[in-house]
């Protein structure tokens, strides 16, 4: 299956955020926290770049909800599409 | 008699070379690590010369990716010294060293301030109000302490003096003074320093106490612009860099059969209790004449001083008449150069460079070069001007004076094994 071009470059970001290795394995339905075993600080971390690289606010309330890097992807395609609107 | 305090390893990263090597043999050599910048551009810095360490750290091809995550520059230059100064004492693979006696003193003027500078320009972009996670633990000034005991796995005390110019010799006495008070048996010390953020260079620049001047022998050559004890000095020009110690006791390095590089034979340090920013003569005296005092060395046992010389010309006329005072008809004699006409002033980190490179004149017994001098009829001492200068060297002084009225100087003698 190809990979959206938004989940591809979001997949790099988390890589490149949390320092994963490049061998490590990130799939759009790896857990951020359970599966790649991304930190607390790492997880705020890749927070913030995507809301520098997506110009898109996330909310303390939002962050429950952020758990793959399919739901990132989600999250920003909601946000932006609804700003075009 | 207490232990001695020796010196088992040194280094430096400096705008000559990044590192200790490079760095002796561009002094020696009478070279500048200074130039004009093009990143300094001139609507946010007042001053464009500078000296960088080019090369190295966060967003370089020689980023550590230890510490990737915290691209403080002086965060950077610390753990680039820190290796450097632990693999030359050969305390990287010693299963026999206890870990929890290695004690860190590593500071810095101003820490991470190019990390909250960028922050800043970030979160102006930015919707709502978040701070990137990294900007607390990347600016706190403790934090290059901290990276380097996490990276080389060091447990003792740490701490992060932050004493302005003063930072890098304060470390090496709180250092000494951990060793002597039982706390440790090794100490990694020294300091980072790198403050290129428009604030900082420009608040410098309007206290005059940075180069600053317009249609000057620098204007063609900005390799000119640092010229301690010079006639028409006018500043002295910023520059990063960062440089560590290993001191140990003489009876640990002895334990693990180190090869001992000098010894800090005797410290002092005061505050002037005068000004935010001047120095107090008076104090500075009192702070070499008791370095003198508790090292048990003379004014003629002392055969080189390396001065603080910022090449402002407050600093450059109070360490002379300090000098003077101190050291009575043996200042005549004495060679005195200032390292900074070629490295610019690292602030924190420029006493832990001038440590460093004052333990490698001894190995070398050579003199390093106030470079660009030209003379100044109200100084006259012996600067050691522009050309280095082999010199049977036993017991030499640093000294440095911070903002905020903090002096230090150290005493370090050659060792002999015998």
């Amino acid at each position: 299956m190809t990979e959206s071009p938004l989940i591809v470059s979001l997949t790099s970001l988390v890589r490149s955020v949390a320092k994963l290795p490049a061998a490590a394995r990130i799939d759009p339905e790896s857990r951020l926290v359970e599966d790649l075993g991304i930190d607390s600080l790492d997880l705020v971390g890749v927070f913030v770049k995507i809301q520098d690289e997506y110009d898109v606010l996330i909310d303390d309330d939002d962050v429950a909800s952020l758990r793959t890097v399919e739901d990132l992807a989600a999250f920003i395609g909601k946000r932006q599409g609804s700003a075009a609107a | 008699m207490p232990d001695r305090i020796v010196v088992v390893g040194h280094s430096a990263v400096t705008c000559l070379g990044r590192d200790m090597d490079s760095t002796w043999e561009g002094l020696v050599s009478g070279r500048s690590g200074l130039r004009r910048r093009e990143s300094l551009r001139a609507d946010v810095f007042q001053q464009s010369i500078a000296g960088f360490v080019d090369g190295l750290g966060p967003g370089t091809d020689a980023e550590d990716p230890a510490v990737s995550r915290l691209p403080a520059r002086s965060l950077h230059l610390a753990m680039r010294a820190a290796r450097d100064a632990w693999n030359d004492a050969g305390l990287d693979e010693r299963p026999d060293l206890d870990r929890d006696r290695v004690a860190l003193a590593i500071g810095s003027a101003f820490g991470g301030l190019d990390l909250l500078d960028a922050e800043v320009a970030r979160a102006a972009q930015r919707k709502g109000l978040t701070t990137s996670p990294y900007l607390v633990p990347g600016m706190i000034i403790n934090q290059s302490a901290g990276q380097v005991a996490q990276h080389l796995k060091l447990y003792g005390p740490s701490i992060a003096p932050a004493n302005a110019c003063a930072s890098g010799g304060h470390a090496a006495i709180i250092a000494a003074l951990l060793l002597r008070g039982g706390e440790a048996d090794f100490a990694l010390c020294g300091a980072a320093e790198s403050a290129f953020t428009g604030p900082i260079v420009n608040g410098f620049a309007t206290m005059k106490a940075l180069f600053n001047r317009k249609d000057d022998r620098a204007s063609d050559d900005p390799s000119q612009a640092s010229r301690p004890f010079s006639g028409d000095r006018a500043g002295f020009v910023l520059s990063e860099g960062a440089a560590m110690l290993v001191l140990a006791t003489e009876s640990a390095a002895r334990r693990l059969g180190l090869p001992i590089q000098a010894e800090l034979l005797g410290w002092s340090w005061n505050s002037d209790g005068y000004h935010m920013a001047m120095p107090d003569g008076a104090r500075v005296s009192k702070c070499l004449a008791a370095a003198l005092a508790r090292s048990g060395a003379t004014p003629e046992e002392i055969d080189y001083y390396n001065a603080h010389g910022t090449s402002t010309v407050v600093n450059d006329k109070a360490e002379t008449a300090a000098l003077k005072e101190v050291f009575g008809p043996r200042a005549a004699t004495l060679p005195v150069s200032s390292i900074k006409g070629a490295l610019g002033h690292a602030l924190g980190a420029a006493s832990a460079i001038e440590a460093a490179v004052c333990v490698r004149a001894l190995r070398a017994q050579a003199i390093p070069p106030t470079i660009n001098y030209r003379p100044d009829p109200d100084l006259d001492l012996d600067y050691v001007p522009n050309l280095s200068r082999p010199a049977a060297l036993r017991t030499v002084m640093s000294a440095s004076f911070g903002f905020g009225g903090t002096n230090n100087a150290l005493v370090f003698r050659r060792w002999t094994d015998d």
